[in-house]
């Protein structure tokens, strides 16, 4: 409550002409869609750009917003947007494995016993990731980083909730089946 | 077919072969517990920067609307203009409040209103009429003023309790 209550204060102050105010959302979320954009555009140097953009636009847009929904909800909403719209743009390449949002992601740190399972885990969630396209590596990022529910990813994504959890259900059962050893695929019932 | 039904609505199967709770479980902890790449150290004031040179432009919302503002200002506009033309013939040197029939309406009232009116003096009720209206702008006015000192103030609260 608080925390949403400290976004709204800050819009108003922006709003109301305090634009330096603007600059504790930026801190706020920055790290929050740099990580999106990094999971949908794999590159640093365009996850960056493109986050730098998004808090151009949601300063535009400040005006515009509702208020109906969390702020958070709705500056994902534009982040997600405009990866997409990059991604269409540039018709982004898949790029290799090495220079992946996946792979810093899951650069492991060595701080234990069970480094060498997790490390395996890891790889395997890895190469099951980045067989997934860009706008299905933003539904895992909202669903399992952000751990945003599903009438939010579909707010954000505009899909309809039926289509978030479908959509959610098949990239589960790729997952499962990349990272789950084959005699144990049977599980999953078609 | 495995079922999408899900009461907490997180779009897990509840197919109890397939324990997905424990599977989302895992991935949740295998993705969290990484380190993530972060912005650059400056990126705040990158954004920040681009804003300033880019002369970004907000839309400001103003406390009190333009139409309740214009409204305001052309009611005690036109009370004044009513008032000034109604004295201005007067040759009494002292202002009073211009008299105001109200005989018009008084007609159309009934037998026990008029009753009720006649141990009024005229003056006094056309004088009370204008007061009134005069009164209710002012309220009006005080009550828009008042709400805007109070959410800057409530404003100003929040913003030392959260030290922003």
């Amino acid at each position: 409550m608080k925390i949403e209550l400290e976004d709204i204060l800050w819009v108003d102050e922006v709003l109301q002409g305090k634009t330096e105010s603007f600059s504790h959302i930026v801190d706020k979320y920055k790290d929050k869609v740099f990580s999106l954009a990094m999971g949908m555009l794999k590159q640093k140097e365009d996850a960056e750009e493109a986050s730098q953009d998004v808090f151009i636009k949601i300063f535009k847009a400040l005006s515009k917003f509702q208020r109906k929904a969390k702020f958070s909800t709705w500056m994902y909403r534009i982040a997600y947007n405009e990866c997409i719209s990059r991604l269409r743009k540039n018709k982004v390449p898949m790029v290799s494995v090495e220079n992946t949002f996946v792979q810093s992601l899951l650069s492991v740190e060595d701080n234990g016993e069970d480094w060498q399972e997790v490390e395996e885990r890891s790889k395997l969630l890895h190469k099951a990731l980045n067989k997934l396209l860009e706008a299905d590596r933003a539904l895992v990022h909202f669903f399992y980083f952000e751990s945003l529910s599903v009438d939010d990813i579909a707010r954000i994504t505009e899909f309809s909730v039926s289509n978030v959890k479908i959509k959610l259900f098949r990239i589960r059962k790729k997952l499962h089946k990349e990272m789950v050893p084959t005699n144990n695929n049977v599980l999953i019932n078609e | 077919m495995c079922s999408l039904t899900n009461k907490k609505d997180t779009g897990m199967d509840t197919n109890p072969n397939f324990s997905e709770q424990e599977f989302d479980k895992e991935l949740r902890e295998l993705l969290k517990s990484h380190k993530q790449e972060k912005v650059s150290s400056d990126f705040t004031e990158m954004v920040m920067n681009q804003l300033e040179s880019e002369k970004v432009s907000v839309k400001y919302k103003a406390v009190i609307s333009s139409r309740v503002l214009f409204l305001i200002a052309l009611s005690i506009v036109t009370l004044v203009v009513w008032v000034i033309l109604q004295s201005g013939g007067s040759s009494d040197s002292s202002w009073t409040l211009p008299s105001f029939s109200v005989s018009p309406f008084l007609e159309m009232l009934g037998h026990w209103q008029q009753t009720l009116v006649s141990f009024w003096q005229q003056q006094f009720l056309s004088s009370s009429v204008i007061l009134s209206l005069l009164g209710l702008l002012l309220a009006l006015s005080i009550h828009y003023i008042f709400l805007a000192v109070l959410k800057n103030r409530a404003i100003k609260k929040v913003d030392q309790l959260y030290c922003l």
